[in-house]
């Protein structure tokens, strides 16, 4: 087998692999990334593309079964109401995300201690703060100062328009004089790009980590973590876009493959020593998986209202019901989102599968009593730890390289269940104060796992946990989890920011820390 | 497939029929080939049956072989359709015009209209 050598290597480059990539890349050091997807024009993924539409059913597709790329890996949701959605490229999901980029609450970072629920994390939103603004720097946040669900949230790039459906949301929550908010989102504003310009990791922190000199690798698959007898992380095995196996040697490896493809790679890297996965001695390792459940509520509308456009990801939000409250019989909370309603060709299929449209004399009038004339609302739920809800390699489905997929298995629990439904009724009381025709809602959408949280959770010791509080395993001192996996709650709110923010404290620890470790 | 050019004609009158009906147009929308060029449609059709049946004389369009036009031709026209310049000027248009007399607050004003207490995150 062919080998190589670098001083810190990086497994993945999406959102928290790019952020730790640039933070690292500062220092005078050999860094490696390595991605097993490819390099994708910008154009492309733009929003501004006029094909972004097509895209999203067939290159873009979020769902990988269907995409059945070779950089893609199997993922069988059999046993869960939930699929997964991610991207496999140099970026990572950043490539298809909306780009909306709202901070966890400070009570997220202490659910067990103010609620009685789930876990604590080891540090607080004080803690990550300077990181959080780090990060909205790189990344140009649009927003509004003084939001009251947060502490005060300074330098933001101006708000985005909220539009049409936004107006008539916003007169609407203040009727019921419920709290919203134009929302946090990773989208600039743009006189020359209608649709305004959403930097991926690419932009943000994969080109300047390159100018700095890192290495990035694509169509390179990580099969296995080598550790030593004395339980150090000697290097990887993967396989490069030639489809040769290679030996990587690295001093410190960062794994950065989010909540699903980190406990892969760690089961995978199975030995002697750790039969149950790599740094898994407390059995921890897969459990706890955390996807955000989502509801769904469309009001209907007479008149055009152009909620095809404006903020792709979220123009207002609330947060009116994100913390506890002991009379709604659930712990913890919900954001409630407003969302751009769909084009015409997603449109036209919505309206297919419930055969209310056809092609011919009334195609287009059928078209336009939807097309622009719904809002739809998403309830992203914050879900809860628990241990039966958990990942593990399917050797029945492996990828293109002959590395088993992975399986998920998953369910609702109560407290998740009334928090939707809780969540739906108030969707609905809300869109009948805007006067809509017609309301439709569901839940929990199929489709919506995004945010994959808790697999591979920080704590205090190795027996209730994986790593510790700057992510490093405590089985393997030299390997760190830099992704969501080390995320002991899941926040009801989208996790992008946060996860940037966490990838680049654990960075920064890795740094003040390097002589220590590289010894090692 | 090397087509004579009546035959080529016929079809193509044929294939302009099936896609106007299957996208006519109203007094603000083009139909389908006012706004898509359909030489470059002819060249992806890879289907022999397909192509056969549109060099008829005169095609029937019964329940059957119209869902079959459908079926074949849906993604095509729907992908031309709404990616054409035409049709996204004509989008904007009609946004102009439906939205002409809709008026819209200003989102500052909108916020100062709820008065906050108190913050409502906890630590």
């Amino acid at each position: 087998m062919k080998r190589e050598k670098t001083d810190i290597l990086i497994i993945g480059t999406g959102a928290s692999g790019a952020a730790s990539a640039w933070n690292l890349s500062k220092l005078d050091l050999k860094i490696t990334c390595l991605e097993q997807g490819s390099f994708v024009n910008k154009k492309k993924y733009s929003f501004n593309n006029v094909n972004r539409e097509i895209y999203k059913f067939k290159d873009f597709n979020i769902d990988p079964n269907q995409r059945r790329f070779d950089a893609d890996y199997p993922i069988n949701t059999e046993n869960s109401p939930i699929s997964i959605a991610n991207y496999n490229a140099i970026g990572g999901s950043t490539l298809i995300y909306s780009g909306h980029y709202p901070r966890f609450h400070p009570s997220d970072f202490n659910t067990k201690k103010i609620d009685n629920i789930g876990s604590n994390w080891l540090f607080n939103y004080y803690d990550l703060e300077k990181y959080y603004n780090l990060n909205d720097k790189m990344v140009g946040v649009s927003g509004l100062t003084g939001d009251p669900a947060y502490p005060k949230i300074n330098n933001l790039l101006p708000p985005l328009d909220i539009g049409y459906s936004g107006n008539l949301l916003a007169k609407a929550f203040n009727k019921l004089s419920w709290h919203w908010w134009p929302s946090y989102s990773a989208v600039k504003k743009s006189n020359k790009f209608k649709k305004g310009i959403r930097p991926t990791a690419v932009e943000i922190y994969l080109n300047k980590a390159v100018k700095n000199g890192v290495v990035i690798k694509p169509n390179s698959r990580v099969l296995k973590i080598k550790t030593s007898s004395k339980n150090i992380a000697k290097g990887v095995i993967y396989i490069d876009q030639n489809n040769k196996k290679i030996f990587l040697e690295a001093s410190i490896i960062l794994l950065a493959a989010n909540g699903i493809g980190t406990p892969r790679i760690l089961f995978n890297s199975s030995n002697k020593k750790f039969p149950n996965g790599l740094a898994n001695s407390s059995g921890q390792l897969g459990k706890n998986l955390m996807l955000h459940p989502l509801g769904y509520v469309e009001g209907h509308f007479n008149k055009f209202l152009a909620t095809n456009e404006g903020a792709e990801g979220c123009a207002l939000y609330s947060h009116e019901f994100y913390e506890t409250k002991k009379k709604r019989g659930f712990k913890r909370g919900y954001t409630i989102q407003l969302l751009k309603s769909p084009g015409p060709i997603e449109s036209f299929h919505y309206l297919k599968k419930f055969n209310k449209i056809k092609f011919g004399k009334f195609f287009l009038k059928d078209l336009f009593n939807y097309f622009g004339c719904t809002i739809p609302l998403a309830i992203i739920c914050e879900d809860l730890p628990d241990k039966n809800n958990y990942v593990e390699l399917d050797h029945k489905n492996k990828d293109s390289s002959g590395m088993p997929g992975i399986k998920v298995n998953y369910k609702l629990s109560k407290n998740t269940k009334k928090m939707l439904s809780h969540g739906i009724k108030q969707c609905k009381k809300l869109f009948k104060k805007t006067g809509a025709k017609n309301i439709i809602a569901f839940g929990p959408v199929r489709n919506t796992g995004w945010h994959l949280v808790g697999t591979a959770k920080m704590g205090t010791s190795k027996k209730n946990s994986v790593v510790n509080k700057f992510g490093q395993c405590h089985d393997v001192s030299n390997l760190f989890i830099v992704d969501s996996s080390i995320f002991p709650s899941s926040s009801g709110v989208n996790i992008a920011s946060t996860v940037q923010a966490v990838s680049l404290m654990i960075s920064d620890h890795i740094k003040k820390n390097l002589t220590e470790l590289i010894n090692k | 497939m090397s087509i004579k050019p009546k035959k080529h004609l016929l079809m193509k009158n044929n294939l302009e029929l099936i896609l106007n009906r299957m996208i006519p147009g109203d007094s603000r929308m083009p139909c389908f080939t006012k706004a898509v060029k359909i030489e470059p449609i002819i060249k992806k059709l890879n289907n022999d049956k397909f192509l056969l049946f549109l060099k008829r004389k005169q095609i029937n369009l019964n329940k059957k072989n119209w869902d079959n036009c459908i079926k074949i031709l849906e993604n095509e026209v729907l992908e031309a359709y709404f990616t054409s310049n035409l049709v996204i000027r004509a989008l904007n248009a009609r946004k102009k015009f439906l939205l002409r007399n809709v008026k819209k607050e200003n989102m500052t004003k909108l916020l100062k209209k709820v008065k906050y207490k108190k913050k409502i995150f906890r630590k």
